[in-house]
């Protein structure tokens, strides 16, 4: 057992026999010596806060706790009216301009799911996915070459 | 302290009764660990107005947070872990620094200056002792002094200490073998011990 280790354990010796209530002189004299320290250790602090404080505190941490409540329905009730609001206005606007853009988009819809324009699609795809891999397998090759 | 599973039940019931509102419960909650709650912020903080309002913001965030908590470990230790958090933020805003930041510009250590201001002529009798003792574990820094304190007063094995403070066990052994050496040197060397 190293020096610190030995110490360690004089300190914790020390600390089991205050905790304990067992006599000093039965420890050893490096123990001994820290029984003064742990008992100093071991003195209670005095608490300086008033006697109502469990109460004043509970009272707060409730009044409190209603108010984030109270926040959270009113931040509910104002996302629900927002999104009434939303809904209204979509409509609206789809009521006021729907001429405009709805039959040409619901044509647009049909055009592009036609086969002959997913094909087009597809190739486009499949070429852009190639045109990525091109270099890759090129320097690829190059460096099995070298 | 005790941390059986029989407590960790009781702290579990005492948590519901909060949580589902019981009258008077929440109250008995802070009642119950004030004291732990005063002796972390009081050895973190060392000021007695500031500890007060930090020990009721430390329940105010204990009450908002509880359904957070797990019984995987003692009530005890999960309060007294926000309150370690709690002062050391406060701490922090106040820039003071929370452990011993090396040797200073006198090439002395905190721990190395309980031993230069621990005067023993004003100390030859017992109570006066203690109370030099006292002084010289006031002069710690924050962290070191509340490692002892939960330590020896509150008697939180150092896992829980580890928990409540977020540094690894072998740190707060660390802690724990040095402030009590050094404490124990300056004591010795008072009295004309041989250390």
């Amino acid at each position: 057992m190293n020096p610190d280790e030995r110490e360690w354990q004089a300190q914790e010796a020390a600390t089991d026999c205050v905790r304990s209530g067992t006599a000093p002189h039965e420890l050893d004299s490096a123990s001994a010596s820290y029984v003064t320290l742990v008992r100093a250790l071991r003195e209670p602090i005095e608490v300086q806060l008033p006697d109502d404080f469990a109460r004043r505190v509970a009272l707060r941490a409730v009044a409190r706790a209603s108010a984030r409540a109270v926040e959270s329905r009113l931040e509910q009730h104002l996302l629900w009216i927002l999104g009434v609001l939303f809904g209204i206005a979509a409509l609206a606007a789809a009521v006021i301009y729907g001429g405009n853009w709805l039959q040409p988009s619901i044509d647009l819809t049909r055009r592009l799911i036609e086969p002959s324009l997913l094909l087009s699609l597809a190739g486009c795809l499949a070429f852009s996915a190639f045109s990525q891999q091109l270099p890759r397998l090129l320097g690829w090759a190059t460096r099995r070459d070298a | 302290m005790n941390d059986s599973p029989t407590s960790h039940a009781e702290d579990q019931a005492l948590v519901d009764a909060v949580l589902n509102g019981s009258p008077g419960a929440f109250e008995r909650l802070v009642r119950d660990y004030q004291k732990l709650c005063w002796h972390v912020i009081q050895r973190m903080v060392g000021h007695v107005e500031d500890t007060r309002d930090l020990c009721q913001e430390t329940f105010l965030r204990v009450h908002q947070y509880l359904h957070q908590y797990r019984n995987e470990s003692a009530l005890k230790s999960w309060i007294a872990q926000v309150a370690y958090s709690v002062a050391k933020r406060h701490l922090e805003r106040k820039r003071i620094p929370l452990a011993e930041p090396g040797a200073d510009a006198d090439g002395l250590s905190p721990l190395d200056r309980v031993s230069d201001d621990f005067d023993i002529e004003t100390a030859s009798i017992d109570d006066q002792l203690a109370s030099q003792l006292h002084a010289a574990i006031d002069r710690l820094p924050p962290l070191q002094r509340t490692i002892l304190t939960l330590y020896h007063l509150d008697e939180l094995p150092i896992g829980d200490i580890a928990k409540v403070t977020g540094l690894a066990e072998g740190t707060i052994k660390s802690h724990l073998f040095r402030s009590r050496k050094q404490l124990r040197d300056a004591l010795n060397q008072h009295l004309g011990v041989a250390a």
